[in-house]
C-alpha cells in the first residue's frame, strides 16, 4: 500500500478508536506480505486481519492460514455488497474476507484532445487511428501489455483464460484465439511498440496519446500530470450485428481473517463497520478512487459525480472476477509466455499455434508437470 | 627536465578527464535515478529525454524527510479552549471556539496546533446556570494522520479531553470532554524542526538501519579478525575442511528459500528472540562468516610471515603479533570486511521484514515496502528520493573507510 | 587449541543460526511439502496428502526435464560472458582509479559505490526503461549517431541476452572494485619503486609485482561472482521473465516448483542441485589457484 493509501485507512481507523477507545488498531506494512504471512501465521505470530485482492483467497484458504467467518456472515450483511463481491469472499462453501473495493482496467482518456468519448469501438478505432503518428513519437493509444491487461480483449468474445469451476485453462478456445488475434490486429498497431508498463503510461502522461488503458491506481499519476480527463469502460465490439463487450479481469479488495487470530470478535465488529458503513466507503471512494462494492455508495450522488469513480464503477460490471483458483498460478505466467512469443513478430504471428501450445504447457504445469 | 614535467601534467589531466567521464557514463542511469527524483511527476519513463529536467523541486526530498507517510503521530497535548459556552445541569456546552494546544518534547514544542471547533460538551460537577465566554486550560490526546495543504490538519482526531481550569463568566469549571473531535481539512498545525524530526518516519527507520548496520560490522570483525589469521597463518587439525565447508557456504542467502525463512522465524520465536534488532546484526554478521573469513584470509596471506616472525623473535604472544604487526598491515582488507558488512547490514531486507515488527525496521524494509506500487502507481520522483537518500549513508562511509585502505601502511600502498 | 579458540566465535555463531534453517531446506527437498501440507497440513480441505519422505522423487522430477538441462547450459554460457566481463570491467576500473594521475579518486570511487546500495528492484526497473526499445535513452542514443536497425533490448533473446551482462556488469562492479582496490593498496611501494629503477615499464610492473599480490583476493572475488551470475534469478524474472524463463537454471527451476500449487519439495531440490554444481565449481577453482593455502614466506 502507498503512503497516501495508508493515510486514508490510518484516519478511519482512528475515528473508530475514538468512538471504541478499548480497540487499538495497529497498521503494519510487509514488503512481501505472502511469504511474511506464510512464516508468522504457522508460528502464531501472525496479524489478526491482512489486506489483499481476492485472487489469494484459494490458495491460503487450501494453505490453511484463513480464518472462517461462517458464522458471522449472515444473509443480510452478505447481501448488501454487490454479486461480484460476494462472489469474491468466498471459497469452496467458506467465507473468509470482507470486501470494500473493486478495480479494474478502463480507458482514461485526455479530455483535451478528445471531447467525445468513445462509445463503440469503432469510434475508438477511429480515434487511434486519427492520432497515430509514430514518426513524430505520438500514438493512438497508451496500453501496458501483459497478461492482465489484454483480458479484456481476449475475453472479449466469450474466451477465457482460466474457468474457476472446471479448473481448466482456455488459452486455445476458439474465441480466446479471437480475441487476441482481434487485439493483435486492431490495437497493437496503434501503439508504441513496447510492453513496458512505465513507459506506455508516460506516454499518456505526456501527451503524447489520447487515451490510455489502466487502472484506479494510475489515477493520481494523471491528476499530477495535470491532465484532465475522463474514464470510460472499454467499449464494446459490433460483430456480424452482436454486441461483444471486452471483458478485462477485476480484482476485489478484501479484509482476510488470518487464521490464530487472537481477537475475532474485535476484528470482525471493526471489519463489518468498515465495509458496511456507507461513510467510510464513501471517503475511500472520493480520496482513492477506490471502486465501491456498496450499491448505495455508488448510487450516492456525490459519487456519481466523480469522473474516475463512476468510469470505473461502470467498467465494472463487465469485468471478469479474476479466479481464485490456486491454479490460476502457472497460467498468468503461461499466458505472458504466449504474449512474449507474439511479441518476437506481432504482425505475422501464428497465434493459434502459439496459443495452442501455451495451453498445453498450462495443462502440463497444472497437474505439475 | 621540462619535458617530464610537461608529459606528467599531460598524463594527469587525461587520465583524470578519461575517470570523469567513464564515471559519468556509468552512472548515467544514477543520474537519472536523480533527475526524476527532482522532478514534480512522479513518473519513471519518459518520452523526452532530457538530459537538464526543466522543472526542478526539492519537494519529494523534503516530504522522505519530514512527511508523515502514513504514519501517524499520537501525542499528549497541553493548551487552551476560548469560545462561547453554556453551563447547565452539570454539562458545559461549548457553542463554537477554538482549541488550540502544544505538544512537548522534552523542554521543547514539537507541535503547535489550533482547530475551530463546535458543538462540544464537558460533564462539568457544577450546578450553576450560566453563559458567555469561556477560557480554559485543557489537556488530552492529540492525534494526526494527515497534514493538508498550507499546514491545515488534513484529518486528525482530538479525544481523551479533560478541562483543568475553566472559567466561564467568574464560575469556575473543570472536567472530561464528551467524545472526541474530529478535524477535517480545518484548523492549522505546525511542527518545529524538533517535532519534525522526532515524527519523521525516515528518520526513526534512520535511527534503526544504523544501529543494526554498526553492531553488524563491529560482531562481522569479533567473529572474522582471529579465524583469518588463524587459517592464513596457522596449520591445524582439519584447518582445510574447514575452509571447504565455510566456501559452500559463502553464500548463505541464496540457499534460504521460504522454508529456510520459516525454519528461520519458527526457531526465533520458540527462542524468544522474535522482533529484537541486535539478534538481527548477529544472524546478518554469522551468515556473513565464511564469506568475510576467506576474503579477509586472503588478504592476510599477502602479508609477508617474515614480519609475524621478527615479532615473535621479540617476544610477542599471539594476540600481540595480531594487534600490533598485523592489524596496521591488513587494515585494507579489514576496511574492506567492514564495508561488506556495513553494505550487509545496510541493505538486507528480507530477513528483516520478516523478524521485525515496523517501528524496529529499518530503511531498507521502507523502501521495499514503498516498490510494492510497482507496476501499478509508485510516485517515483519520492521514492527516487528516498533510494538514494538510502543511498547516501553508504557513499559517506565508503568515503571515510577510505582513508583506512589508504593509511594503514608503513611500506604505503601504491599511493593514493 | 589455540587455532581452535580464535575461529570458534565465527563458526559457532555461524552454525547457530545458519545451521538449522540450511538442515530443514535440505530435509525439504526429499520429502512432499506443498501448499495444502506445508507449513501447516489443513486436513480439512487439502486434496493433498500429508508432509511425508519421498526420497528422490523431487529430484528426479526436476533432472528429468530436458528444458532444465538446457536452461543449466545457457546459465553457464552466461556465467563465462558475465564473469569475464566483470573481472576485466572491474579491474580496469580499479586501475584506473587507482592511478596516481587522476585526481579526485576517493571522491570518485565512493560515487561509483551507490549502485551496490540502490535496491536491485529499483536498478532493474530503471535499467529496463533505459533499454526500452522505443524510448529509452540507450536506443535514442543510438539513434541519434545514426544506428538504423535498433535492437529490441526487451523483447528479443539475443539483445535481452547482451543486456543483462550489461545490467550484471553494473550491479556488480562495485563489489569487484572495492576487493580489487584493497588489494592494490596493499602492494608495497618499495617492491613498486625497485621495479621502476629496474627499467620495467607499467605494463611489466603489473604482471610481475601487483599481480602476484592482488591475485589472491581477485581470484576469490571471481568464483564468489561467478556463483552469483550462476544463481542469477531476481534480475531476469525483473527484467522480462517469460523471455528468460528457460535460459536460467534458478529461474526455470522455481518457475516449475511453484508451478501449479506451489510446491517447496520441489524448489528445495532445486536449491540443492544448484548449491551442490556450485560447491564442486568453487571447489574446483580454490584448489586450481591454490587459495586454500596460507601465507607464504
Amino acid at each position: 500500500m502507498q503512503p497516501n493509501e495508508l493515510q486514508v485507512f490510518q484516519s478511519i481507523a482512528e475515528e473508530y478508536m475514538a468512538e471504541c477507545p478499548n480497540v487499538n488498531i495497529v497498521f503494519e506494512q510487509k514488503p512481501n506480505l505472502e511469504d511474511a504471512l506464510k512464516a508468522a501465521i504457522p508460528s502464531g505470530q501472525g496479524p489478526d486481519l491482512f489486506i489483499w485482492a481476492h485472487d489469494w483467497i484459494g490458495k491460503f484458504a487450501e494453505a490453511g492460514l484463513l480464518e472462517p467467518i461462517d458464522n458471522y456472515v449472515t444473509a443480510d450483511i452478505k447481501n448488501k455488497f454487490a454479486p461480484m463481491a460476494q462472489e469474491a469472499m468466498q471459497y469452496k462453501g467458506h467465507y473468509y474476507a470482507m470486501p470494500f473495493a473493486a478495480e479494474t482496467v478502463a480507458i482514461i482518456y485526455n479530455k483535451k484532445m478528445i471531447q467525445n468519448p468513445p462509445k463503440t469501438f469503432a469510434e475508438m478505432k477511429a480515434i487511434m487511428e486519427k492520432y497515430n503518428d509514430p514518426n513524430n513519437k505520438k500514438y493512438g493509444i497508451a496500453y501496458p501489455i501483459n497478461s492482465y491487461f489484454i483480458s479484456a480483449w481476449a475475453q472479449a468474445f466469450g474466451g477465457y483464460y482460466f474457468d474457476d469451476k472446471t479448473e481448466q485453462p482456455g488459452l486455445d478456445n476458439p474465441a480466446t484465439i479471437e480475441g487476441f488475434e482481434f487485439f493483435f490486429k486492431n490495437i497493437w498497431p496503434y501503439m508504441a511498440p513496447t510492453a513496458d508498463y512505465n513507459t506506455q503510461q508516460s506516454i499518456f502522461l505526456e501527451g503524447k496519446a489520447p487515451m490510455m488503458v489502466n487502472g484506479p491506481w494510475s489515477i493520481a499519476s494523471v491528476k499530477n500530470a495535470n491532465i484532465s480527463f475522463g474514464v470510460v469502460p472499454l467499449p464494446p465490439i459490433t460483430k456480424d450485428g452482436k454486441t461483444y463487450w471486452p471483458r478485462p479481469y477485476g480484482g476485489v479488495k478484501l479484509f482476510y481473517f488470518a487464521k490464530g487470530i487472537k481477537n475475532k470478535d474485535a476484528a470482525w465488529k471493526f471489519v463489518k463497520w468498515f465495509t458496511t458503513n456507507p461513510q467510510v466507503i464513501k471517503q475511500l471512494a472520493l480520496q482513492l478512487g477506490y471502486i465501491p462494492v456498496l450499491p448505495e455508495v455508488l448510487n450516492d450522488p456525490d459519487v456519481q459525480k466523480d469522473p474516475v469513480i463512476y468510469g470505473f464503477g461502470q467498467a465494472v460490471q463487465h469485468a471478469y472476477l479474476m479466479p481464485k483458483s490456486p491454479k490460476m498460478g502457472p497460467v498468468w505466467g503461461d499466458v505472458d509466455g504466449a504474449i512474449n512469443e507474439i511479441l518476437q513478430n506481432p504482425s505475422n504471428a501464428d497465434i493459434p499455434a502459439i496459443l495452442k501450445k501455451y495451453q498445453d504447457k498450462a495443462i502440463k504445469d497444472i497437474q505439475g508437470g | 627536465m621540462m619535458g617530464r614535467r610537461k608529459s606528467e601534467v599531460i598524463k594527469t589531466f587525461t587520465l583524470t578527464l578519461a575517470a570523469i567521464l567513464v564515471m559519468f557514463v556509468i552512472l548515467f542511469p544514477v543520474y537519472y535515478i536523480f533527475t526524476v527524483s527532482i522532478s514534480p511527476q512522479g513518473s519513471i519513463a519518459t518520452t523526452q529525454l532530457n538530459l537538464i529536467p526543466k522543472n526542478v523541486t526539492l519537494e519529494p526530498y523534503r516530504e522522505v524527510l519530514f512527511g508523515l507517510a502514513g504514519e501517524r503521530i499520537s501525542e499528549n497535548f497541553t493548551g487552551t479552549l476560548e469560545g462561547n459556552a453554556v453551563l447547565e445541569n452539570g454539562r458545559l456546552y461549548v457553542k463554537d471556539g477554538t482549541l488550540s494546544g502544544k505538544v512537548k518534547y522534552g523542554p521543547f514544542t514539537g507541535i503547535e496546533f489550533s482547530v475551530p471547533v463546535k458543538d462540544i460538551q464537558f460533564t462539568v460537577p457544577a450546578n450553576q446556570k450560566t453563559s458567555g465566554q469561556l477560557t480554559a486550560k485543557v489537556h488530552g490526546l492529540f492525534i494526526l494522520t494527515r497534514i493538508g495543504k498550507k499546514n491545515t490538519i488534513g484529518f486528525g482526531i482530538i479525544r481523551d479531553v479533560s478541562m483543568t481550569s475553566g472559567k466561564i463568566d467568574g464560575t469556575p469549571v473543570s472536567g472530561p470532554m464528551v467524545k472526541y473531535v474530529v478535524i477535517m481539512n480545518k484548523g492549522k498545525v505546525t511542527l518545529t524542526t524538533i517535532g519534525k524530526f522526532v515524527n519523521s518516519v525516515f528518520f526513526g527507520y534512520l535511527k534503526n538501519s544504523i544501529i543494526l548496520a554498526t553492531l553488524t560490522v563491529i560482531l562481522s570483525l569479533i567473529f572474522v579478525i582471529p579465524a583469518a589469521y588463524a587459517f592464513s597463518r596457522m596449520k591445524f587439525f582439519g584447518r582445510e575442511h574447514v575452509l571447504y565447508f565455510y566456501l559452500m557456504f559463502t553464500q548463505v542467502a541464496g540457499g534460504l528459500g521460504i522454508a529456510g525463512l520459516i525454519a528461520l522465524y519458527g526457531m526465533l520465536v520458540k527462542l524468544g528472540l522474535y522482533n529484537k534488532l541486535p539478534v538481527l546484526s548477529f544472524i546478518y554478521a554469522a551468515g556473513s562468516v565464511p564469506f568475510n573469513t576467506w576474503l579477509l584470509k586472503g588478504y592476510v596471506d599477502s602479508i609477508s610471515p617474515d614480519f609475524d616472525e621478527a615479532a615473535l623473535v621479540d617476544g610477542a604472544g599471539y594476540l600481540q603479533i595480531i594487534r600490533y604487526v598485523l592489524l596496521p598491515m591488513a587494515l585494507p582488507g579489514i576496511a574492506t570486511v567492514a564495508i561488506f558488512a556495513f553494505i550487509g547490514g545496510w541493505t538486507e531486507f528480507i530477513l528483516a521484514s520478516l523478524l521485525l515488527t515496523q517501528s524496529n525496521q529499518p530503511l531498507s524494509v521502507w523502501i521495499y515496502t514503498l516498490m510494492g506500487g510497482i507496476g501499478r502507481g509508485i510516485q517515483w520522483n519520492y521514492f527516487g528520493a528516498a533510494a538514494l537518500l538510502f543511498a547516501l549513508p553508504v557513499f559517506v562511509i565508503f568515503m571515510l573507510a577510505q582513508n583506512y585502505i589508504r593509511s594503514g601502511l608503513t611500506i604505503g600502498g601504491l599511493k593514493e | 587449541m589455540i587455532a581452535l579458540l580464535l575461529i570458534l566465535p565465527g563458526m559457532a555463531a555461524f552454525l547457530f543460526f545458519n545451521l538449522w534453517p540450511i538442515i530443514y531446506s535440505i530435509y525439504l527437498a526429499f520429502t512432499n511439502a506443498q501448499l495444502g501440507n506445508f507449513p501447516i497440513y489443513n486436513a480439512a480441505q487439502s486434496t493433498v496428502s500429508p508432509m511425508h519422505f519421498v526420497g528422490l522423487d523431487n529430484f528426479k522430477w526436476i533432472l528429468g526435464d530436458d528444458k532444465f538441462r538446457s536452461a543449466f547450459m545457457w546459465t553457464w554460457l552466461f556465467v563465462f560472458t558475465s564473469v569475464t566481463l566483470k573481472v576485466l570491467v572491474g579491474t580496469a576500473l580499479s586501475l584506473l582509479y587507482n592511478s596516481k594521475y587522476v585526481k579526485g579518486k576517493m571522491i570518485y570511487r565512493s560515487l561509483l559505490v551507490i549502485p551496490w546500495a540502490l535496491p536491485l528492484l529499483f536498478s532493474v526497473t530503471v535499467w529496463k526503461f533505459m533499454f526500452d526499445p522505443v524510448f529509452g535513452p540507450i536506443n535514442i542514443i543510438l539513434k541519434s549517431i545514426g544506428v538504423s536497425n535498433l535492437p529490441n533490448w526487451t523483447n528479443n533473446a539475443f539483445w535481452g541476452f547482451i543486456a543483462l551482462n550489461i545490467i550484471e556488469v553494473w550491479l556488480a562492479y562495485p563489489f569487484m572494485m572495492t576487493v580489487i582496490t584493497s588489494a592494490l593498496q596493499s602492494v608495497p611501494d618499495t617492491l613498486v619503486e625497485a621495479a621502476i629503477i629496474d627499467g620495467a615499464n607499467y605494463w611489466q610492473r603489473i604482471r610481475h609485482v601487483v599481480l602476484p599480490v592482488v591475485g589472491k583476493p581477485i581470484a576469490f572475488a571471481t568464483i564468489l561472482t561467478s556463483a552469483a551470475s550462476f544463481q542469477y534469478f531476481m534480475v531476469p524474472y525483473i527484467y522480462n521473465a517469460p523471455l528468460f524463463e528457460d535460459k536460467f537454471l534458478l529461474l526455470y527451476g522455481f518457475r516449475k516448483a511453484f508451478g501449479a500449487s506451489p510446491h517447496y519439495g520441489r524448489a528445495a531440490a532445486v536449491m540443492v542441485i544448484a548449491t551442490l554444481v556450485l560447491a564442486v565449481y568453487m571447489y574446483v577453482n580454490v584448489k586450481i589457484s591454490k587459495l586454500q593455502e596460507g601465507a607464504k614466506g
